[in-house]
């Protein structure tokens, strides 16, 4: 449904920070993209969805397909219009307003009163939390009410996709487990995720399907599982060997040297 | 003794009906600015020459042009009516022109440099205001004359009671808006662009929305100031009323719309009743004018983001 394909973004004129990334999100699929920071996933998102240009970025290359159409240059509210919606990393609610009001924000593009009404009906039942909450001002709430917020208001618009870029950062590990319990839940109704993250250990128990990457390019993909299981993957980002942070090449450099030594 | 307290009541009535005149306009004034302040994080310094157009483009309509008396032999105020909504749609035309012409390509700039821009409108449109209206009043127009009631304890003109209605619908209907779709739509532009555009908002519309409510609302001050008992018509120094609004802006703190009114209006009255009691020798004739000034500059060593100004609520 989604197809990335040799992607370049360059920040500013100068700044080059994609350097030919590819990849999909087939329908109904949770596609992990982990790497550290800096390596250029939220560029990523940012391209997907359209917003590159407040930060005055630019895709020089390549393109973004999705649902069998050119979007590489398409407005960002007609691209919510198409069905991508994006979970901003840092959840980027509008923390002035009531959770009521940050939902009806999300229906923007819902013109259709009843329609509204569904996906509003719809989210309550997802989020009971939410329900009770309805006329507090959003930015008085927890750190992971306000992610659940965030992916809430996402899915006011009905998605086909929804991007959620680091929805597990800054909270404790038994609202990742409840985030990770959302994700799957909203792809058991249909909509396909592509799920940003830097614990990988979350995003690939989930995912179908995993993208690693570094320095602006997909150094590594596969199966979820199969990605859980590598050794690479492990050391550098589930922590499973203790040890400072090398780069997730040069780890893979030093194995292959090693293994051509032995 | 009775005929002395009843002087003082009377006093007193006819002070807070002339600062509640005075403050609706500001307050009225001020509300367009926050609101283009807001949502669009412009700083307008051209706010004076929106009112001051606005007027002259009412006096253009109902005066000149004739419209729609020259079709229609209707009511006083019912032909009146239909000039000024018929103005007030060229005075957000106006504004959504300015926005797009001027204010657009500066996005991203910094709020300085876009402060600057239109401060360099303000001389624009107060030159054509000037040079091709001339420096003659043009009067509204207005079906209420001099016309007033005197309720025994206090005088109010037709001009006023007419203010103070459509001052109090359109703080309503404001009001009204925000709550509506574009509205919430409005508010989340104004707090967070980018997360407003994720949701499909079209940030440029928004934005004009924005200046034709705040040129409407401006056109509405500038008429009201241009009326019976303030004015004879519309004069090119109209613009000066937005300077005195400035202090009810800041008052309100910059950013609310609640703010504007009540900082609006109590600005108005405090500056009614300086021109009333305080008039001892020693403060000079005009003392009343900088009374704004002084109540901002009290309220901001108390409260530096004014009164209803933002307490952020950002939780990171
Ligand atoms: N507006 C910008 N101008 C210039 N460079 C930028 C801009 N935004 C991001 N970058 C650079 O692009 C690179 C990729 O940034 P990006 O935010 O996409 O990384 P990320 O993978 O999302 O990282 P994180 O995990 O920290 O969120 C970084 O080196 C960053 O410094
Ligand atoms: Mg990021």
């Amino acid at each position: 449904m989604l197809e990335v394909s040799n992607l370049e973004v360059v920040y500013k004129d100068v700044v080059l920070v994609l350097r030919g990334v590819s990849l999909e999100a087939p329908e109904r699929s949770i596609v992990a993209l982990l790497g550290a920071n800096g390596a250029g996933k939220t560029t990523t998102a940012r391209a997907i969805t359209g917003l590159l240009d407040v930060h005055e970025g630019d895709v020089t290359k390549g393109s973004i397909r999705f649902a069998g159409r050119d979007i590489t240059r398409m407005l960002p509210s007609e691209r919510v219009r198409m069905g991508i919606s994006q979970v901003m990393e840092g959840r980027r609610i509008f923390a002035e307003m009531t959770v009521d009001e940050n939902l009806a924000a999300g229906a923007y593009i819902n013109r259709d009163r009843n329609a509204s009404r569904k996906s509003y009906d719809r989210v309550m039942a997802l989020f009971p939390t939410l329900a009770d909450r309805r006329t507090q001002v959003a930015g008085y709430m927890s750190g992971g009410e306000q992610q659940v917020l965030a992916i809430a208001r996402a899915l006011m618009q009905s998605p086909k996709l929804v991007i959620l870029d680091e929805p597990s950062l800054g909270l404790a590990p038994r609202l990742v487990e409840l985030i990770a319990e959302v994700i799957v839940e909203i792809n058991r109704q249909g909509t396909a995720v592509l799920l940003i993250e830097q614990n990988a250990h979350m995003a690939l128990s989930i995912a179908n399907h995993g993208y690693v990457m570094e320095n602006g390019k997909v150094v590594m993909e596969g199966v979820a599982e199969k990605l859980l299981a590598d050794e690479d993957v492990q050391e550098f980002y589930l922590g499973l060997r203790a040890g400072e942070r090398k780069s997730f090449r040069e780890v893979k450099h030093y194995k292959r040297r090693k293994r051509w030594l032995s | 003794m009775e005929i002395l307290a009843q002087a003082e009541y009377s006093q007193l009535a006819g002070t807070i009906v002339s600062g509640l005149s005075l403050g609706t306009i500001y307050a009225l004034l001020a509300m367009g600015f926050v609101i283009i302040f807001k949502a669009t994080q412009v700083v307008n310094f051209a706010h004076g020459a929106l009112a001051t157009l606005g007027a002259f483009i009412t006096a253009g309509v109902a005066v000149e042009l004739n419209f729609p008396g020259r079709f229609l032999d209707l009511p006083p105020l019912l032909g009146w009516s239909i000039s000024v909504v018929t103005a007030l749609v060229l005075s957000a035309l106006m504004g959504i022109l300015l926005e797009r012409v001027f204010l657009r390509p500066m996005v991203g700039e910094d709020l300085f440099s876009v402060a600057i821009v239109t401060l360099g409108m303000n001389v624009i449109l107060m030159t054509i205001v000037t040079d091709y209206i001339g420096p003659d009043p043009r009067s509204m127009a207005d079906p209420w004359g001099d016309a007033s009631v005197d309720l025994g304890f206090v005088i109010i003109a037709h001009t006023e009671i007419a203010q103070f209605l459509v001052a109090a619908a359109l703080v309503v209907l404001v009001g009204v808006f925000f709550r509506s779709r574009t509205g919430i739509a409005m508010r989340a532009t104004a707090f967070d662009q980018e997360a407003a555009r994720a949701q499909g908002v079209n940030v440029g519309a928004i934005f004009a929305i924005a200046w034709a409510i705040g040129a409407v609302l401006a056109t509405v001050g500038g008429i009201f100031g241009s009326v019976y008992p303030r004015r004879i018509g519309v004069f090119p120094d109209t613009a000066f009323l937005v300077f005195r609004a400035f202090p009810a802006i800041i008052l309100g703190g910059l950013d609310s719309v609640k703010g504007a009114v009540v900082g609006g209006l109590s600005v108005g009255l405090a500056e009614a009743a300086a021109g009333s009691y305080l008039n001892h020798p020693l403060f000079g004739t005009g003392f009343s004018g900088i009374v704004p000034y002084l109540v901002m500059m009290i309220v901001l060593f108390i409260r530096p983001y004014g009164i209803f100004g933002t307490a952020e609520v950002r939780r990171v």
